[in-house]
């Protein structure tokens, strides 16, 4: 352990990475009033050339949003909403290839830890600066299979159709008072859709930073996995330090065809001045499979509940998700997995980790309707506390409509065992790496589900974060 | 959602009214009137039937006939060994079996004209007892209380013989509020059982049923409520529990029958060392609701609290669960559980569950756990195999799964007639 740590200077990026930085001379095309109404939505649709029908579906998720108040429950949200700019435009445009790509931009991905050597053996590499995506590309094979990989706004552009048929139909604006919004002034994100049995062997990438002071970031994504097509998405979020408090509140809605499935990985970083209140929903029809692996290390106040609607006989739901929450953090994190068809299957893992004031929630919901023969779903919270003010709360929710479902949930507080500490110091591991090792053991069983770069920035990360923890 | 709404401590004596009775009434009609009545959403009502607690159409008053349930139970404990046998029936306690002066501890019924001054820390514990300021139906309870029973135990005395208290349901149309205190001073030990009892009658009968345990340090007490009523009955109880250091309470509650059912377990364990066990057990069949809720306060360090409930749900009933426990910065050494199972036995059925924790201490150890299935189809196969065929097999599986509450009732005629009443009941 600390052969490693004294041997990887990769760390001291990783903490710069994770503190976050600020590109001063970011230069932005175009940027709105900041604060919102139907003028900033009628000029960002028409800035971006839209089509009618999502300029109506902006307005009227406006609507929803200003009638719906804030949730009463979950976390504190405290943002000044008028202060906001929801809308900006980098000049660079959409960019086909690495090169084009400007050099300031291309300094921010590097220290992001996208090494120009590691994107080749991408498939794709979607990068998100502020609001519009600027960098694009997908391996040529995958495009000639039909692949699509593109950002939210090129998406809608290059298949309508496709794009009108199914956006909004997992999250409706009406869904929440952030999804209103989201679907309001939404810019960029992704949109992916894999054709019929093909299966993409590597994930496919996308990053997503909030760059300018007060710009929200409502990145919109849309995947879909025809019959029998396999993708794995893999979406990073990092955010640079400033003092004013920030808004990140993205939609993402998966559509997992008959037969296919979907993996959905995101690590978030975000600032400790951000509010991250994303609806992240899945849809799986007949034997499809989606799978949410979700990991939450900074932001201020985390609300994420990544669900898994299971319409189709036979599809399955899987969240695994770690939260680690600092002093001053919120995470609120958890799952929902809605059983409706026959023979339907969930698993929700969450791992927690509450450090100094940090608190950590898990909230949860596991519904089963009547006529869902057979369904099965199980839940597994572990807990834990590393100070005495640390604080963790669980709050799930299980109904039940169907006798022949089976549904468990368990869930687990406690503290580091002093066993395990002792049991590492005497054989010659200091304190502070024991704890490390410890907590990497707790998130252990999901990290492993992670690709292998991201698995070992997440250890790192922890253990950067566990210094000076003890003594 | 947030779980913290219902479980804003409550604070202890503030009377800002008169003492005794008709203050406490006033206090709480005015926190009543105050309150919206809770809706479905409101969570821990999620199958409930919050109008139905309600004695807005209702008389207020006692049948003076006793049911025939409470005539069983009464026979039935004559023969099941000595005991002191209570009723509190409309003109006051009534003794049915043994005298009071076996007991040993002193047992009073205050009215409003009677001294609540002989017994000062009483207008506090009844004014702790609105713990949750936003529970309209419980204000209402407290805002029509007719009397209060309460039941003294000595320093150091030792309870000797069960002490049995029969409740009845007021009858048809009628509507009743009791509010029953045990103080049990310190290195005092009883067992208390209640049986609340009810015949079938064709027009709503509304009980509210309070139990204050209020256990000094060193005490200890064992309480079983026995619920069996008929249609037509509806229920509302609340228990709550102060412990102090080293107190030990064992708390077993088992209802069956009746139609609308809420019931409240709170339990604070306020000295250090305190330990509280709770089980209960709802059977429940036709259209009958049922909604529980549970609160374990951990207030100070080095307290134990285990929590089981249990449901079977038959037909079209609905049950919901909704628990919590709160773990207070200081309070470390916390050891808490908290377990929540049901058996949906019907299509029809449904079952929600919520168990919560809120933990703001770190050398603790808490868990909780919630499951909601059917017989399982395994073992139900494994009895099929041994030619056990499946309705017998069904029936062997949900006594099996009652058993682990049931067996808590102490061995002998009363663990017979439960057992009777219980699988009397279509599986």
């Amino acid at each position: 352990m600390s052969d490693s740590q004294q041997s990887t200077p990769d760390i001291i990026n990783i903490g710069s990475y994770q503190a976050g930085w600020h590109d001063a001379d970011a230069r932005y095309s175009y940027k709105a009033e900041p604060g919102l109404n139907e003028n900033v939505v009628r000029q960002m649709s028409e800035m971006k050339n839209e089509p009618k029908w999502m300029l109506d579906f902006r307005l009227r998720s406006l609507k929803h949003y200003e009638e719906r108040p804030i949730p009463w429950w979950g976390g504190k949200i405290d943002v000044d909403f008028d202060s906001i700019y929801y809308y900006l435009k980098p000049d660079s445009g959409n960019n086909r290839t690495w090169e084009e790509v400007p050099e300031e931009m291309k300094r921010t991905f590097e220290r992001l830890g996208i090494p120009e050597a590691e994107r080749k053996s991408l498939a794709g590499v979607g990068a998100q600066y502020d609001s519009e995506s600027v960098y694009h590309n997908l391996k040529k094979e995958w495009e000639e299979a039909g692949v699509v990989f593109l950002d939210m706004d090129t998406g809608l552009r290059e298949h309508e159709d496709v794009v009108r048929e199914h956006f909004g139909t997992v999250i409706p604006p009406e869904d929440n008072k952030f999804s209103a919004l989201n679907s309001a002034v939404w810019s960029g994100g992704s949109f992916v859709y894999v054709p019929k049995g093909v299966k993409i062997d590597i994930p496919l990438q996308a990053y997503f930073r909030i760059n300018a002071d007060k710009a929200g970031q409502f990145e919109r994504t849309l995947i879909i996995a025809d019959e029998g097509a396999f993708v794995h998405y893999i979406e990073g979020c990092t955010a640079p330090t400033w003092t004013a408090d920030s808004l990140h509140s993205a939609v993402v809605e998966i559509i997992a065809k008959p037969g296919s499935r979907i993996r959905y990985s995101t690590v978030q970083n975000w600032s400790n001045s951000v509010y991250n209140l994303v609806t992240k929903r899945a849809v799986a029809m007949e034997h499809a499979t989606v799978e949410w692996l979700d990991g939450n290390i900074g932001s201020q106040l985390t609300m994420k509940y990544p669900s898994v609607m299971l319409v189709g006989e036979g599809a399955r739901g899987e969240v695994m998700s770690i939260a680690y929450a600092q002093d001053g953090q919120h995470q609120d994190t958890g799952a929902k997995m809605i059983h409706v068809a026959p023979g339907t299957t969930s698993r929700i893992i969450a791992k927690s980790i509450s450090k100094g004031l940090g608190r950590s929630t898990y909230r949860g919901l596991v519904r089963i309707h009547s006529g869902a023969r057979g369904a099965k779903s199980s839940v597994d919270c572990d807990a834990l506390l590393l100070d005495r003010n640390s604080r963790t709360d669980t709050y799930p929710y299980i109904e039940v409509d169907e006798d022949s479902a089976s549904v468990g949930h368990e869930a687990r507080v406690s503290k580091v065992s002093e066993q395990q500490m002792f049991y590492l110091m005497q054989r010659g591991i200091e304190e502070s790496e024991a704890l490390a090792l410890i907590v990497n053991g707790f998130i252990e069983p999901i990290t492993k589900q992670l690709p292998l770069e991201y698995a070992v920035e997440l250890n790192r990360l922890i253990e950067l974060e566990m210094e000076g923890s003890v003594g | 959602m947030s779980g913290s709404s219902e479980t804003q401590s409550g604070h202890r004596g503030n009377a800002a009214h008169e003492a005794g009775l008709p203050g406490l009434r006033q206090r709480y009609a005015e926190l009543a009137a105050a309150l919206p009545l809770p809706d479905l959403r409101t969570e821990s009502w999620h199958y409930g039937r919050p109008d139905k607690f309600l004695p807005e159409q209702l008389t207020q008053g006692i049948s003076p006939q006793a049911s025939n349930r409470s005539l069983h139970v009464a026979d039935m404990l004559q023969h099941a060994g000595p005991a002191i046998v209570l009723r509190l029936g409309i003109e006051g306690l009534e003794c049915l079996q043994g005298s009071m002066e076996d007991f040993g501890g002193s047992i009073s019924l205050l009215d409003e004209h009677a001294g609540f001054s002989e017994h000062p820390a009483l207008q506090g514990w009844l004014e702790s007892l609105n713990q949750r300021e936003s529970d309209k139906l419980e204000a209402e309870q407290l805002s029509r209380l007719q009397r209060v029973m309460l039941l003294d135990m000595s320093a150091n005395s030792e309870g000797g013989l069960p002490l049995h208290l029969i409740v009845d349901m007021p009858g048809a149309g009628l509507y009743r509020s009791e509010q029953i205190v045990v103080n049990a001073q310190s290195g005092s030990a009883c067992s208390l059982h209640l049986h609340i009892t009810g015949d079938d009658i064709e027009e709503q009968s509304l009980l509210h049923l309070g139990l204050h345990l209020e256990l000094a340090d060193n005490s200890s007490l064992k309480l079983l409520r026995y619920q069996n009523t008929g249609t037509h009955c509806d229920v509302r109880g609340i228990e709550t529990q102060h412990l102090g250091r080293d107190a030990r309470c064992t708390s077993v509650s088992l209802f069956v029958g009746g139609r609308h059912l809420r019931h409240d377990a709170i339990t604070s364990l306020a000295g250090p060392g305190s330990e509280s066990v709770l089980r209960g057990l709802y059977h429940m069949g036709g259209r009958q609701t049922a909604s529980i809720f549970s609160h374990q306060d951990h207030r100070v360090a080095n307290a134990h609290s285990d929590l089981l409930f249990k449901g079977t749900m038959l037909d079209r009933s609905a049950a919901s669960y909704l628990g919590q426990i709160t773990v207070a910065p200081d309070a470390q050494g916390t050891d808490a559980y908290q377990s929540n199972r049901s058996l949906l036995l019907s299509p029809k059925a449904r079952s929600s569950s919520s168990p919560q924790l809120e933990i703001e201490a770190n050398d603790v150890r808490c868990s909780h756990g919630a499951s909601v299935a059917n017989v399982s189809s395994e073992e139900l196969f494994y009895l099929e195999s041994r030619g056990i065929d499946p309705e017998t097999g069904r029936q062997l599986l949900v006594s099996g799964f009652l058993a682990e509450v049931a067996d808590l009732v102490p061995e002998g005629r009363l663990r017979e007639y439960v057992y009777g009443d219980m699988l009397g009941r279509r599986v």
